[in-house]
């Protein structure tokens, strides 16, 4: 029992739920407390040491359904009325002492699997075909294509030879009795194979699933965000929320700093008072830290758009850590879009800001002046400023001028190119002056350098 | 040494056990609850609580001290709460009186000891007077620990507290001591059983929940809120009961900013009975909204479904 609650472990931590070592010790010790006997009891108290959020608790959920999920192995007796199903287990009954009574029969049916079919017995048969399924080495099912051959697999272990042999042997026994057995066996055989069907595609959405989204995760982190198609976005989303969460709590720690070193006289005394004056209990100046504030500001012409959402996307994720975030769109003119992103969901505000900022060819020189009109003055030395573009001006005005007023006041002023490094200051891409303005510039093409873009500018400004 | 509470009480047989003795407590709990209390009182494990406000986060603990008779000893987490005001403190008034009062003494000690040196050396006989137990604060958690025969120390909205106190909660809830630097480490006479509470403002660290056993507490279903209405406001007539949870039920299907919890429930259930209200109907729930719903929103958004809420609530009661 030990050993399939290990691999439960496992299958859970496949499907992102963690784990770690102590809790699963945790989790047997839980096991011999309370035994095997019920299993609700079991679903609630492993619940309560493997699954440590309402989001991990779903999934515990559906895993132990799909691992323990021992009820659906009941043969027969599923869809009917109870009438029916009175009559037929007093047939059933009937039946075995029929076979009982014809000793032909009896040793006609004398094979465990067999045995075990006409008894009916939900937990045998679950017992059974677990075992079958620890010694095909169902671990290594990875495809959907493989069912088929696992199922198989199944079956050969569970040596259904058995039935086939028993059902010849009653074709020479000419008998009432012997025909009616023969029909319930080939019935039972049937579902058999049907349950070892679900058994092996059951297990392949247990881990092989799991597994090939992890894959699927790494290629999409890794992949050119310009170049996914529409169908990926849901996914991406999920995966930028999963990675902001990640960071956000790797970086919410620091936000007190205490300024250890100056005394508060004056609380210190006042705080003392009742102690004579005499200073015991010493109080040190606090330094409260202001909350930084972060101005994105976005291309979201349409070369660039794709990135401008996941940047965006990525920021407003982490309004645990940079509760003050604004956001600007331009393409040929500059508009603020942080009411909308207060006000929709996140998808929504980016459809509704690329819609009504996004028609018409980059004009880096007038999107740059309007942006320092709307708000150069409420940039100071606690504010970053990212900018996300590929700098192609179309040959207009640069205007950096007004990217250097920016530069002047705020803390830092971040530039993220989509292009290689390598095509950029081609053609008429301005960014090696536009460099000269910003206190850093990289490159920002797939997922996993934005995370770690974004993992840099939140060291940066806390 | 320290004591187990495992091989004492029989209250704690089995889960259905605790489950009818809560009952007759006045609180109604679902198989869930009841397992998470067994498992975390054999396996002398926190459990860490989390759900909506108002389901009975608090009043589980509570429920538990009186189940088995044990003090309660409770800690209000908030934003600064530190070492001092959850641990220990020194009692500075006391250090002081007694240095002065001892003032006297120290001379005659001191007396014809031949430079500063020897001094001292008589001074360090006497060991570290000042700071021993006996100039320890007790505050919620050390009191927790010192209890002789156990006690239920409820650590309340954990979320509300500091990443640093958090941390510093590791050392009392996996090894049930604490390490006062001056004295040393002080282990629990008797295990607490330890309930921490959390509103899901943020998340807990994984370190912390690692720790605890884990119990979600969701809204009730109906079926469970209707046993509890009926055990805490046993005065409203049956009607009235199943039509008023059935609302509540209702409502908390509504999109709003905060749904009703038991609490409000129970609230409403005993304004309903002053009112001497025996069934719902329009004029006596659009005046007592405010009592369940306590945003202006979420009262006008209620109001707007208001008849059909009602007609449902009349056709499944």
């Amino acid at each position: 029992m030990q050993t399939k609650l290990v691999s439960f472990i496992g299958a859970l931590r496949k499907h992102d739920v963690r784990i770690s070592t102590s809790e699963t010790l945790d989790a047997m010790r839980v096991m011999a407390l309370v035994g095997y006997s019920e299993r609700d009891t079991v679903k609630m108290a492993l619940a309560s040491t493997l699954a440590k959020t309402k989001e991990e608790k779903a999934l515990f959920d559906d895993c132990f359904e799909l691992f323990y999920g021992g009820e659906r192995l009941k043969i027969n007796q599923t869809s009917q009325d109870n009438d029916k199903a009175n009559n037929q287990e007093n047939s059933d009954v009937d039946l075995q002492q029929q076979i009982a009574d014809n000793p032909l029969v009896k040793a006609a049916l004398d094979s465990p699997l067999v045995q075990m079919l006409m008894e009916n017995d939900p937990a045998k048969l679950t017992a059974a075909m677990a075992k079958a399924a620890s010694e095909v080495s169902m671990e290594k099912l990875r495809y959907f294509t493989q069912t088929g051959q696992y199922s198989r697999k199944l079956l050969e272990q569970l040596d259904t030879r058995q039935i086939d042999d028993s059902i010849e042997q009653l074709q020479g026994i000419q008998d009432s009795t012997a025909d009616f057995v023969i029909d319930i066996l080939q019935n039972r055989k049937q579902q058999l194979r049907e349950i070892a069907k679900q058994q092996v595609e059951e297990h392949l959405l247990l881990t092989a699933n799991a597994e090939g989204r992890q894959l699927q995760e790494d290629v999409l982190r890794s992949a050119k965000l310009s170049s996914l198609e529409r169908k990926h976005f849901d996914q991406l989303q999920e995966l930028v929320r999963k990675l902001a969460k990640k960071l956000a709590s790797r970086h919410s720690q620091r936000m007190h700093v205490e300024k250890r070193g100056k005394l508060d006289v004056a609380k210190t005394l006042r705080k003392n008072v009742h102690l004579d004056g005499i200073m015991f209990e010493t109080y040190w100046k606090k330094k409260r830290k202001d909350q930084p504030k972060v101005i994105a500001l976005c291309d979201v012409s349409n070369s660039v758009a794709a990135y401008a959402k996941f940047l965006l996307l990525f920021l407003y994720s982490l309004s645990d850590v940079i509760p003050k975030v604004r956001s600007f769109c331009f393409s040929n003119r500059t508009g603020e879009v942080t009411d909308l992103f207060n006000k929709y969901e996140a998808a929504q505000a980016m459809e509704m800001s690329f819609k009504q900022w996004g028609q018409g060819s980059s004009d880096y020189g007038q999107s740059l002046v309007d942006f320092a009109d709307i708000c150069l003055e409420q940039i100071d030395n606690n504010t970053t400023v990212i900018i996300l573009g590929d700098a192609r001006n179309n040959h207009g005005d640069a205007r950096l001028d007004v990217l250097q007023k920016v530069y002047n006041r705020a803390k830092t002023v971040i530039w993220l190119n989509p292009e290689r490094r390598s095509q950029w200051n081609t053609g008429d891409s301005e960014m090696h002056r536009y460099q000269s303005a910003s206190h850093f510039s990289t490159e920002c093409q797939s997922l996993q350098q934005l995370e770690r873009i974004v993992d840099k500018l939140l060291t940066l400004i806390r | 040494m320290t004591k187990t509470l495992s091989d004492t009480s029989p209250l704690m047989e089995d889960a259905e056990t605790i489950r009818s003795g809560f009952d007759s407590l006045g609180y109604i709990a679902s198989r869930d609850i009841s397992t998470a209390v067994y498992l975390a009182y054999h396996l002398e494990k926190p459990i860490l609580i989390e759900g909506p406000p108002g389901v009975g986060k608090t009043e589980l603990a509570k429920t538990v001290s009186m189940y088995l008779n044990l003090p309660l000893v409770r800690l209000q987490c908030y934003e600064g709460l530190d070492e001092a005001k959850a641990l220990y403190e020194w009692k500075y008034g006391k250090q002081l009186l007694y240095t002065q009062v001892l003032k006297e003494q120290l001379g005659d000690i001191l007396k014809g000891a031949k430079g500063l040196s020897e001094s001292v050396e008589r001074l360090h006989e006497f060991g570290d007077i000042f700071y021993s137990e006996d100039f320890l604060e007790p505050r919620p958690l050390l009191k927790a620990m010192r209890e002789e025969n156990g006690s239920v120390l409820l650590i309340d909205e954990i979320d509300k507290a500091d990443y640093e106190f958090e941390s510093m909660l590791l050392e009392i809830l996996s090894d049930y001591q604490i390490s006062v630097p001056e004295i040393g480490t002080i282990k629990a006479v008797s295990k607490p059983m330890v309930f921490l509470t959390s509103n899901n403002t943020r998340d807990i660290s994984d370190a912390l929940k690692r720790r605890c056993l884990h119990l979600y507490i969701p809204f009730p279903n109906g079926d469970l809120e209707n046993r509890i209405i009926d055990s805490r406001v046993p005065e409203a007539s049956d009607k009235l009961r199943d039509q008023l949870v059935e609302f509540i039920q209702q409502l908390r299907g509504l999109d709003l900013k905060k749904s009703p919890a038991v609490s409000e429930t129970i609230d409403w259930a005993r304004a309903l009975v002053l009112l001497h209200a025996d069934s719902l109907n329009k004029e006596i729930v659009e005046q007592t909204l405010n009592v369940i719903l306590k945003f202006e929103d979420d009262i006008q958004t209620a109001k707007s479904e208001l008849a059909t809420l009602l007609n449902s609530v009349k056709k499944n009661t």
